[in-house]
């Protein structure tokens, strides 16, 4: 709910609330004022009734709708008294409430009770009039408030909307910071400050962090080099031991795995750092050809039933390293992960690549597939960095690479566009 | 034979002085780029290893020297970054060859021996053995003068054996060089001793001795005296 909708439903809640409200309250007071008047009038009347009785006869008294009533009394039976009542109207054919005053008053030694009445049918129209009125002011309240907000969402809110579309588009790695420009608003310039100086120090933070991981990978090259080379000059020593010749081995592969891992690092970076910019059209059947013939002697130790179907004109336009450790990564992982004896199935066609290989356990966690250090299996060789790789180079290209799992089989596909 | 290495990681350049040496190799060391070009103005070698980041210049400078001074001493440069415009760049600016870091020392040994015999001005690229003899320009392989029949791999496998021989070759080693770039995906090199048996048997057959010997499952070496 945008948070001007929410403003205004309450609004216009308290709104129609405090009107409900103050319709009887009006209503009441209205009538207690208009009563009162009525009410003086009457007693002003009296006054005049009193006064004319002294010199003229009940009998010729005349009034406006014969709403004067004087009659002789013996006694003086009870005081002045005020009250309302349902009086019919024969004219109107219907019940009419009433203002009567009843008093009783001696003129020329004689006593007379005196009745007189005021219709009250204006205050029913009042209350209509009262509701009508406020339901008038409701409803011009409603519609002046939605083109308010309505207003209000087109000029006032325009910095902050503008603020989150570009907070949405920012990436840490394509932009310096946001450059969001001051407005009247102070809570929208705060924000949008704060918005630049939050964006330009995680800019700062991802380009050292970048930096770190490629001088880090830069620096290692050179100890791992003398470490390389000492263990090849140790291996020349002699008389070595079959113990000794097992402690080197061990630190042969060890190595050997630093050695993979950092330069596979370093490939991340370069790609993250966009180091990849010549592009050339490859063709995709001549780079499988060749990473099988290097593949051959693995799969065959592993007497791998490979299948290929390869299109010859499939072509990308892309880093020719880039596709090569693309496909290599793919068609590695399949032969990893192949069991022994198993199959691995290639099909190149148009603009699609799809590996399929038999699978010695359950499908991968699709989750967390593509993410870094993420091993499958037991095997300890494998730095669990290749299909991120992958899914980067793909990224940077615009590629599909997606996974699944049946018959027991995993299935990587590749689609080109 | 003279070999210069520019390097300046001592312990770097001391050890490949020490595994070169032993192939007869005379092995001078400069440590930075000053005594590196003080080195190069004045002597010949018959290579120079060139390590790109020295502390006080850039090792790309040493090669346009000798370049400009038409100097036909063979290069190959060492480099840390593995980037592919320091390789174009060196080899653009006349290196014979380039080796990133980590290298084995025996993949350097046949760098150089491979830039050596392409720049004999005698035109003899034939390495002998005793009975075997290595034809490195047509890629053939006689044993007692008869013709060897090997795929490239075994063939590749032999050079490299041979031009590092009474060394031992770590199976690492011997998988980087005959598989390139692609044994990085490898977590396994139990292939290589397939490739070993299939060689010796050949050989064997052919009638040259039994030069090639397994050290305790960690590499091979071909032994001869």
């Amino acid at each position: 709910m945008k948070l001007t909708h929410h403003i205004s439903i309450r609004y216009i809640g308290i709104t129609s609330v405090i009107i409900l409200f103050t319709i009887p309250i009006f209503y009441f007071i209205i009538l207690f004022v208009m009563m009162n008047s009525l009410d003086e009038t009457l007693l002003f009347q009296k006054q005049w009734i009193e006064k004319e009785l002294e010199t003229t006869s009940p009998e010729n008294f005349i009034s406006y709708n014969n709403d004067i009533f004087i009659t002789s009394v013996t006694s003086e039976n009870e005081k002045q008294r005020i009250f309302n009542q349902e009086i019919y109207i024969p004219e109107d054919n219907e019940f009419v409430t009433h203002r009567v005053l009843e008093f009783t008053t001696a003129a020329n030694g004689k006593l007379y009770h005196v009745r007189f009445q005021k219709s009250l049918v204006e205050t029913e129209d009042l209350l209509n009039s009262i509701i009508a009125i406020q339901s008038g002011i409701f409803i011009i309240l409603l519609i002046s408030l939605f083109y308010i907000n309505r207003n209000i969402k087109r000029k006032v809110w325009k910095p902050f909307y503008k603020t989150l579309t570009e907070l949405s588009n920012y990436r840490v790695d394509k932009q310096l910071s946001l450059d969001l420009q001051p407005c009247k608003i102070n809570e929208i310039n705060d924000l949008n400050k704060s918005v630049n100086e939050l964006t330009k120090r995680n800019h700062q933070l991802y380009i050292e962090q970048k930096e770190f991981t490629e001088n880090a990978s830069h620096e290692l090259q050179t100890p791992l080099a003398i470490m390389q080379s000492n263990i090849d000059l140790l291996l020349q020593t002699s008389p070595i031991t079959e113990e000794q010749a097992l402690i080197i081995e061990n630190l042969t592969e060890a190595n050997q795995r630093m050695n993979k891992l950092n330069k596979t690092l370093l490939l991340l970076t370069k790609i993250d750092n966009n180091q990849f910019p010549n592009k050339e059209l490859i063709n995709i059947r001549n780079v499988l050809l060749k990473l099988l013939s290097c593949y051959e002697d693995i799969s065959k130790q592993k007497n791998i039933t490979l299948s290929a179907c390869l299109d010859e004109k499939t072509a990308i336009y892309a880093d020719k390293t880039l596709a090569e450790v693309l496909l290599g990564n793919l068609l590695s992982n399949a032969i990893r992960h192949t069991t022994q004896n198993g199959m691995i199935e290639i099909e190149l066609k148009k603009v699609s690549f799809r590996i399929t290989n038999t699978a010695s356990g359950k499908a991968l966690d699709p989750e967390k597939l593509f993410k870094r250090f993420q091993k499958h299996g037991t095997n300890s060789h494998s730095i669990g960095l290749g299909l991120e790789i992958s899914k980067k180079i793909c990224n940077l290209y615009g590629y599909q690479i997606q996974y699944s799992f049946a018959n027991n089989q995993h299935c990587f596909t590749l689609e080109f566009n | 034979m003279k070999i210069l290495i520019i390097e300046d990681e001592t312990s770097l350049s001391n050890s490949i002085a020490s595994y070169l040496k032993a192939d007869n190799y005379l092995c001078e060391i400069a440590g930075n780029y000053k005594m590196a070009l003080d080195k190069i103005e004045s002597f010949d070698y018959d290579c120079i290893l060139l390590d790109i980041t020295l502390p006080d210049g850039n090792g790309l400078n040493v090669l346009k020297e000798l370049k400009k001074s038409k100097r036909t001493d063979g290069v190959i440069i060492i480099s840390a970054k593995n980037s592919v415009n320091d390789k174009i760049d060196g080899l653009n600016l006349g290196a014979d060859d380039y080796i990133s870091k980590p290298f084995h020392l025996s993949e350097l040994s046949a760098r150089i021996s491979a830039v050596i015999r392409r720049r004999r001005f005698d035109g003899s690229a034939n390495i002998i053995v005793n009975e075997i003899t290595i034809d490195t320009i047509a890629n053939t392989i006689f044993i007692n003068n008869k013709l060897l029949d090997l795929t490239k791999k075994e063939y590749d496998l032999l050079l490299y054996l041979v031009i590092n021989k009474n060394r031992v070759i770590s199976k690492s080693a011997i998988a980087e060089h005959i598989s390139g770039d692609n044994a990085d995906y490898f977590d396994n090199f139990d292939f290589i001793y397939a490739h070993i048996k299939n060689l010796k048997k050949k050989m064997t057959s052919a009638g040259a001795a039994d030069y090639i010997k397994s050290i305790y499952g960690m590499g091979y070496k071909f032994e001869v005296n």
